[in-house]
């Protein structure tokens, strides 16, 4: 598999990208993998060894919820959504990352 | 929300993991196959993009935070497997921490049984006595014109109960218990006797005790119209009674009063004093029958009750005190009249109330021991630093040898903490292990240890209870902190690179592991102070049983007897008028054991040097003049003819008391010197008068040189001797002190046989040599000593174990240096010097420190010391000695064992 053209994500922000794609619906581990992967048009690849430690992790924190949920093939599944300390934590992560990224612009343009 | 902690249901998180993460490689795999890949293909890829489900099972767990009781496990997995490679070691380690930890147990249960365990009744916490000092009461018929008052008179009692104070309820007690005759209905009359206790009407509620049978006694049964009745105890329900639930309602009589018996206490309950518990509760309102004297009540200047009282809610003993102080100067004011005189006014207003918290009740043992239990508590908190020390030089000594596997973990990503944590749980779990040892030590040695303070009939016992093992349990994770903390420290610092990259142990570490000297130099210190601190007390010892006491205690025999039966004297056993029945009686038992073989001198007494027992009377003496305030009195003893040739007194003037000192001749008393010393100021005291209560004045005849017939420690005080035979008071009781030409104790029967020659009726109590009486009065310090001297061997034996441990540890560390230095030619003395030279220094420190700390901690034994100084040099010199002895038996033979190095094997090892 080619990896030239891909990152895995940076350490720091997979909690960042976590937050932000539970925040219009709640989602099971594997859905949230699969979106951040489409919605960064295939650039960015989630770990999965990092993915549910980091979803364990934020629920421990209280900055996601979680609920078992029976799936129509009769599984369980487990469904995380924002609590609302995660809604203020995504607020401030995301703040947080525009500076920093702004700033990283700033000095790869000068 | 979680109610419980997640490691709670540790099976929980890991199931719904696994379906987690079950789910996860399903999904993966349907949307595989919906792009065209192969089920089995899909599968394999979902299954591999983990790169191993196992991993991250754990990461995950990890992260939802259910390690820690995995990770405790595993600790103690290790731990264990870790002790088994070093059995020697282990259980060194915890044989040690058995003894420092029930050493202390086996002590705190004392202190907890005698000093903190509070009274068996409902809230304790609010009971108050009106007694400044919580001890044993007294009666007294002279008033307490001023000052602290601890006994009341019933008009106080019933003025004080009659006022609001801010109690909830005060009841009283008579300031002791009373031995009463017996009679059971239905049984033919035997010689019973019976502990009857004066009580109000109220004592049980306010003490707060229920009854096991039947009811309490309540105010109705203290008016005095009321139908006699009494409360027993459990064990008389059992002993008297034959524990017959029907009990109830049988009547008993009390000195030929019949009462009925309404109610049984619990075995737990003996009452307001920790002692024996009485057998009877019997109302204040029958104190004529039981006491067989005039009413009480009607007598405002007896005092004999003890007052206590339960506090309300948000009541307190600050304000309970107060407002007692002042009903009772009220009292008093009410009760002088209408013009108090300005002397009378003066004391009214010294008169106060001082209250103490009842909530352990009375305790004569416990204010005899307590000192010395806070003495024995520190020593043994001594004995279990030099445990932990110990305990913490092997640890250090393992924390170096295992250097190289702490390097090896900690390179394989073993955090620091992680490190710490192992340790720390290796050294609780050997401490663990010492606090059950110690608790076993402690239930085994703490009961026959207690009954050196206690007798066994006390209610109060060393038992382990819950706060006992509070105690063990805190001593023990303490123990694990002091000698686990440092090794530990050192663990987690340990550098993995420079560690592994070293082939054997680094030159650097092995010179750090030389840092086991506080170690060592801590528990020669505090073995230092425990021995002087034993030395001292068995030098104090020593010098009480050999203080001159003033008169001879070897070869004089005493007996004592009781002439109520044979002076016709009855079960009134108080009465003490002459009797010419006893008197006579006296008389011929004078001139019996006189004539007996074996005898050189004897002689009659009231009582006898240190038997206890003490009389002390107001006297008038004819021309000495009283300062303001002062009360002049003397100890009076009553005794017989040739007196101090008896006893081996000096007389310096006059005569002594003589046979023929009788009723019809003239009164005559001879005094001791303090008595010429203090009254007559040096003068002549023979020819001079003195008056005893309201008889006529006695003619002192003699003086003998002071003797101490109570305490080593205090000066004999001024003293009158009254010849027995003519004392109108002459008493029922009285001991007869006989000095033998050989061996005192062998004419126990012969006295016994003649006593009974002259009247078989006369009982004849304990006889025993005058020397044993004296040291039986030195229990207490015998006992300190004894524990003392006990913890020091037991120190001396932690410390040398730790010291040869050490020792033998550093030689093997040095094997192969040893081995080249003989290689290389050197002498034996030279590798003698080189071994000996650390515990020489290790000694020298040690022995400085301790004398150090011994000189600090002197002061905890001052007040228990006698002729001997708390910083005593010898005292210093024979502990160092003795440390010395035992450090070099700790070298000699780890000594031996470098001495025999062969260099070719020595460094063929290396």
């Amino acid at each position: 598999m080619p990896t030239s053209d891909r990152s895995d994500v940076l350490q720091g922000t997979l909690d960042l990208l976590i937050l932000r794609t539970l925040e219009t619906r709640p989602l099971h581990g594997y859905a949230i993998g699969q979106q951040i992967n489409q919605t960064s048009r295939a650039l960015l690849q989630v770990p999965q060894g990092s993915l549910y430690p980091a979803l364990h992790r934020l629920e421990k924190k209280g900055l996601l919820a979680a609920e078992w949920v029976d799936t129509d093939e009769g599984r369980r599944a487990k469904v995380y959504r924002l609590t609302r300390r995660g809604y203020q934590q995504l607020a401030r992560e995301i703040a947080d990352w525009q500076r920093l990224s702004k700033a990283i612009g700033w000095i790869l343009q000068s | 929300m979680k109610f419980v902690p997640d490691w709670f249901c540790r099976d929980r998180i890991e199931r719904d993991i696994d379906d987690e993460l079950a789910f996860h490689v399903e999904a993966h795999t349907r949307d595989l196959i919906s792009e065209g890949v192969p089920p089995e293909e899909a599968r394999r890829r979902a299954l591999a993009t983990f790169g191993g489900m196992a991993p991250i099972r754990e990461l995950t767990r990890d992260a939802s935070g259910g390690r820690w009781l995995e990770d405790l496990l595993s600790d103690l997995r290790y731990a264990v497997r870790s002790f088994r490679h070093q059995p020697g070691v282990t259980v060194v380690a915890i044989l040690t921490l058995t003894l420092g930890i029930g050493a202390n147990t086996a002590i705190f249960s004392m202190v907890n049984g005698l000093l903190l365990r509070p009274l068996p009744v409902r809230d304790p916490g609010r009971l108050v006595l009106f007694s400044g000092d919580a001890s044993e009461g007294t009666s007294s018929s002279t008033p307490p014109p001023s000052g602290r008052w601890d006994v009341f008179s019933s008009e106080a009692y019933e003025y004080l109960r009659s006022r609001s104070l801010p109690l909830q309820s005060i009841g009283a007690f008579a300031s002791g218990e009373q031995t009463v005759a017996l009679g059971l209905s239905g049984q033919p009359a035997q010689d019973l006797r019976a502990r009857a206790h004066l009580v109000s009407g109220n004592y049980f509620d306010v003490i707060g005790a229920a009854p096991a049978l039947g009811r309490m006694l309540s105010n109705d049964d203290d008016r005095p119209s009321a139908v006699p009745v009494a409360v027993a105890s459990d064990l008389f329900w059992r002993q008297r009674l034959g524990a017959d639930p029907a009990a109830i309602g049988r009547t008993v009589t009390i000195n030929g009063t019949p009462f009925g018996i309404v109610g049984v206490m619990p075995s737990e309950f003996f009452g307001e004093r920790v002692r024996r518990s009485p057998d009877l509760w019997v109302p204040l309102v029958h104190q004529p029958q039981v006491q067989l004297r005039a009413s009480a009540a009607a007598r405002p200047e007896l005092y004999w009750l003890s007052l206590f009282g339960r506090l309300g809610p948000r009541q307190t003993i600050a304000g309970a005190q107060a407002a007692t102080t002042s009903a009772l100067r009220q009292f008093l004011t009410a009760s002088a009249g209408a013009q108090p005189s300005d002397i009378a006014r003066e004391r009214i207003a010294s008169v106060r109330v001082q209250m103490v918290s009842g909530a352990r009740g009375i305790s004569v043992s416990r204010d005899q021991n307590r000192e010395l239990l806070v003495l024995l508590l520190s020593a043994v908190g001594v004995i279990l630093l030099i445990a932990c020390s110990n305990v913490g030089t092997l640890f250090l000594a393992r924390a170096v040898a295992r250097q190289r596997e702490i390097a090896v973990r900690r390179a394989l990503g073993a955090s620091r903490g992680r490190l710490i944590r192992q340790w720390l749980t290796e050294s609780a779990l050997l401490a663990g292990l010492g606090a059950v040892g110690g608790g076993i030590v402690a239930r085994l040695a703490a009961p026959p240890l207690f009954a050196t303070f206690v007798a066994a009939s006390n209610p109060a016992k060393a038992t382990i209870d819950g706060v006992v093992l509070a105690f063990a349990t805190g001593a023990a994770l303490l123990s694990s902190l002091i000698f686990g903390l440092v090794p530990a420290l050192r663990a987690g610092a340990v550098d993995p690179l420079a560690t592994l990259r070293a082939a054997g142990p680094s030159p650097s570490s092995s010179r750090r592991a030389g840092t086991t000297d506080p170690f060592v130099i801590a528990q020669i210190a505090m073995s230092m102070m425990l021995v002087v601190g034993a030395v001292l007390l068995v030098r104090t010892l020593i010098n009480l049983e050999r203080a001159p006491l003033g008169f001879d205690r070897d070869r004089i025999l005493i007996a004592s007897l009781n002439a109520r039966i044979a002076g016709g004297l009855g079960a009134d056993a108080h009465a003490t008028d002459a009797r010419p029945e006893v008197l006579d009686l006296w008389s011929r038992v004078y001139e019996r054991i006189r004539a007996l073989p074996g005898v050189e001198d004897a002689t009659l007494a009231r009582y006898s040097p240190f038997n206890g027992s003490n009389s002390s009377r107001s006297l008038e003496i004819e021309g000495y003049v009283a300062a303001q305030g002062e009360r002049v009195s003397a100890e009076t003893i009553a005794v017989g003819g040739n007196y101090p040739q008896t006893m081996g007194m000096p007389v310096i003037a006059g005569r002594a008391i003589s046979p023929d000192d009788r009723p019809s001749t003239p009164r005559v008393v001879v005094v001791n010197a303090s008595f010429a010393r203090k009254y007559f100021a040096g003068g002549t005291a023979v020819g001079r008068r003195l008056q005893i209560r309201a008889g006529g004045p006695h003619e002192i005849v003699g003086v003998v040189e002071d003797a101490r017939f109570h305490s080593v420690r205090d000066a004999p005080p001024p003293t009158v001797f009254l010849p027995l035979l003519q004392d109108t008071y002459l008493s029922s009781t009285c001991e007869v002190q006989l000095r033998t030409s050989g061996n005192a104790e062998s004419l126990t029967d012969t006295v016994r046989r003649a006593i009974a020659g002259v009247d078989a009726r006369i009982e004849v109590g304990r006889v025993q040599s005058l020397r044993s009486q004296v040291l039986a009065t030195f229990a207490p310090e015998r006992t300190a000593a004894g524990f003392l001297v006990g913890f020091a061997v037991l120190a001396l034996l932690v410390a040398a174990v730790g010291l040869y441990g050490t020792v033998s540890y550093g030689i093997a560390r040095r094997t192969s240096e040893i081995g080249l230095r003989i290689a290389l030619g050197a002498a034996r003395r030279d590798v003698v010097w080189l071994v000996a030279r650390a515990s020489v220094i290790r000694l020298a420190s040690g022995l400085l420190v301790g004398a150090l700390l011994a000189r600090a901690a002197g002061s905890l034994v001052s007040a228990q010391l006698f002729g001997v100084a708390p910083n005593d040099p010898l005292s210093l010199l024979v502990a160092a000695a003795t440390l010395s002895v035992v450090v070099a038996l700790a070298t000699v033979r780890p000594l031996a064992r470098a001495m025999r190095i062969d260099p070719m094997i020595a460094l063929r090892t290396e």
